[in-house]
């Protein structure tokens, strides 16, 4: 048989170019399906980080810019109590647990203002 | 193109811009109240770290999420005397 520089388009099995189109689908559903197992992992956050978070501090923020805050108590993976505040446009940032408006900020949360 | 991979070439190619919509917005607090009950404390030495949610449009009541030392979490009144002692004895970084 002599080489054929283009298949036929009557060629529908076994072909080339068939299975080439078959890899390309599979490969961009991979593709597609690897950014939502990290978006998981990332939501989920089953490890403890394994050392300190903060390592800047400030002594306070708006509280109405507050979305949330965490309070991280001290363990094996840092000696520091750690507060997080979560801002309403989606940062985080680290206060000062000893600061007195702090203290302020968190108790004025719990009693619902 | 054979008909039957077109389509399942559309099909990729829509399930690829929707992975990467999710992946590009940012992470969304909860839309809605996250406690259902809540406790009026529990020992401070099983809290591993606190979360403190302000009301808000989401939700109208003060949310005290607590995650355990074990992974679980469980909800804390705000408004419970015990509450308020445990998050202030967290602030001042009462060792274990």
């Amino acid at each position: 048989m002599g080489f054929r520089l283009r298949p036929t388009s009557s060629c529908t099995r076994a072909c080339p170019l068939h299975n080439l189109q078959i890899l390309l689908l599979l490969g961009l559903i991979l593709v597609a399906l690897a950014p939502l197992t990290a978006g998981k992992s990332d939501g989920m956050d089953p490890y403890i980080e394994l050392r300190c978070r903060c390592t800047n501090t400030i002594s306070g923020i708006p509280f109405n810019s507050i979305s949330l805050v965490n309070v991280y108590r001290p363990g094996v993976h840092c000696a520091d109590v750690e507060v997080i505040a979560t801002l309403k446009n989606g940062q985080k940032t680290c206060l000062d647990p000893n600061a007195p408006g702090v203290k302020r900020i968190v108790m004025k949360i719990l009693e619902g203002y | 193109m054979i008909p039957a991979t077109r389509s399942l070439l559309c099909a990729a190619l829509l399930l690829l811009a929707t992975s990467r919509l999710a992946t590009g917005a940012p992470i969304a607090n909860e839309l809605r109240c996250q406690c259902l009950q809540t406790m009026a404390g529990i020992h401070l030495k099983n809290i591993q770290s606190l979360k403190v949610l302000p009301s808000g449009p989401h939700c109208t009541q003060t949310e005290v999420i607590a995650t355990l030392k074990n992974g679980r979490e469980a909800c804390l009144d705000p408004e419970a005397p015990l509450v308020q002692k445990i998050v202030q004895k967290m602030l001042k970084g009462v060792p274990k």
